[in-house]
């Protein structure tokens, strides 16, 4: 669960301050997906930042019951000289995936990206779909119980969409809490069960989604 | 291991392997520009500049002091960057800050164990014998040089957030930190400037005391206690205080990233 209890984030700056968040309180409950929706500069990173614990709230607090796994950016520390293999666990790694799953995984992995004979290779050898593949294979591995996924659909195909949706799922089965960053509102209401609408210099709003 | 030790692991390993990674002989640069330096060393000092040495291994001292100082510039400037250099790693995986500047200071380190590896086989190779408790000076130098290496990294790479001209001022105050220890030479210090001397510049006394195992020096300020006794509290207090402040100003310090 993710509970926002008057929180206010400010970004000061000598240009003018920033306010993304006036005295926000929402409660998020496990088993759910939530899509968060909106224009560029509204906020969306920010709150998903903020649910991380990445960036600090400047007043009020955001109280977290549970493991988050955020996948902001996917393959985020890739290393485009190091290997697919050596990226495997330095990114397991970094996601809080311990060495021996990463170890009893690597196989699984590298083939749920449909990888296999390509893991020696360097990155930068790899196209962005070959990579965007492998970073959602490792972070399949992660176990959390709030997981964040910030436009990691903007870079698969549709095969690798269903995919995501099928993970997507899984873990709403297994009571995990899910929020999805994307701008396109027809695949949120298609998967999500409740939208955060963000809008310039407003609190997000929560609308159901209706199937 | 628990997630953090993981993380710690992996940043140093992507930090480290990355770096040599691109090259030819890749991680065998580790080895080779040490030993590179030091034969260049040994033929600038041994035929070009032979009449103005004062004794036979001013090749191997110069080295060894040049390493130390290496591993502090190295830790220092890497660390620097370690936050303002990676805005992905701070805001899109859940890392404590501290984490960035510790990995800078474990690649560091890794690196001088394998340059002191190069001096060790030429020391031994040159018939050399070290001072009788050589471990405790050298140890004991090292780690000082380590806690100081590691504390000043921290901060730097907390103010650098803040105020990105400590860039350029501490490369400055590193050339001039070069000549104002006892690294190429000694410096002269009249008596009782030593005291001042030594406290502005916390990183001559380990690495004289360093020195101390291997060569003919005696870390001058090594027979004043009270002097000592405050060196070492503050050389214990630095780490702490450094994590403490890193860990104080980690909300505000994130929204500088």
């Amino acid at each position: 669960m993710i509970k926002f209890d008057h929180v206010t984030k400010t970004f000061f700056s000598p240009h003018g301050d920033v306010t993304l968040l006036r005295d926000y309180s929402y409660d998020f409950s496990d088993g759910t997906i939530y899509g968060l929706y909106g224009p560029n500069g509204t906020g969306k990173s920010t709150f998903a930042r903020l649910i991380t614990g990445s960036i600090f709230p400047t007043s009020g607090n955001v109280q977290r019951e549970g493991k988050i796994v955020p996948f902001l950016e996917l393959g985020v520390a890739f290393h485009m000289e190091l290997s697919g293999r050596e990226n495997i666990f330095v990114n397991g790694g970094l996601l809080g995936i311990s060495l021996s799953t990463l170890r009893e995984s690597y196989h699984e992995i590298v083939e749920y990206a449909e990888l296999v004979g390509s893991e020696h290779k360097a990155l930068k050898h790899y196209s962005s779909g070959m990579m965007a593949r492998l970073a959602y294979s490792i972070s399949r591995y992660a176990d959390g119980d709030i997981f964040i996924f910030d436009e990691i659909l903007a870079v698969g195909d549709a095969a690798f969409q269903e995919k995501c949706f099928e993970n997507f799922e899984r873990l709403k089965q297994q009571r995990k809490l899910i929020f999805i960053i994307s701008h396109s509102l027809p695949l949120l209401e298609a998967h999500a069960d409740s939208i955060l609408l963000f809008n310039k210099g407003a609190n997000p709003t929560l609308a159901q989604v209706r199937r | 291991m628990n997630k953090t030790l993981i993380s710690l692991y992996m940043l140093s390993y992507l930090e480290f392997k990355g770096r040599y990674k691109p090259m030819r002989i890749g991680l065998l640069w580790v080895l080779v520009r040490p030993t590179v330096q030091l034969a260049i060393f040994y033929s600038i000092f041994g035929f070009l500049f032979k009449t103005n040495i004062t004794h036979e291994h001013f090749a191997l001292e110069l080295f060894f002091g040049l390493a130390l100082w290496s591993f502090f510039s190295e830790a220092t400037s890497s660390a620097l960057t370690s936050i303002s250099g990676k805005p992905n790693f701070v805001l899109n995986i859940h890392l404590p800050l501290w984490l960035l500047p510790s990995s800078s200071f474990i690649v560091a380190l890794l690196n001088l164990v394998l340059t002191m590896s190069v001096f060790a086989a030429f020391y031994l190779y040159a018939g050399l014998q070290p001072a009788p408790g050589w471990m405790f000076a050298f140890f004991g130098g090292l780690a000082l040089i380590a806690l100081l290496a590691y504390s000043v990294g921290v901060l730097l790479s907390i103010t650098n957030l803040f105020f990105r001209d400590i860039q350029q001022i501490w490369e400055l105050l590193l050339v001039y930190g070069v000549f104002l220890s006892p690294i190429i030479y000694y410096v002269n210090i009249p008596e009782k400037l030593l005291t001042l001397y030594y406290s502005v510049n916390p990183f001559a006394f380990p690495l004289e005391l360093a020195k101390s195992a291997f060569f003919h020096v005696t870390p001058r300020m090594s027979t004043n206690t009270t002097w000592l006794t405050c060196y070492l509290l503050a050389a214990a207090a630095l780490p702490v205080l450094a994590l403490l402040a890193i860990n104080t100003i980690e909300g505000k310090a994130r929204d500088q990233v």
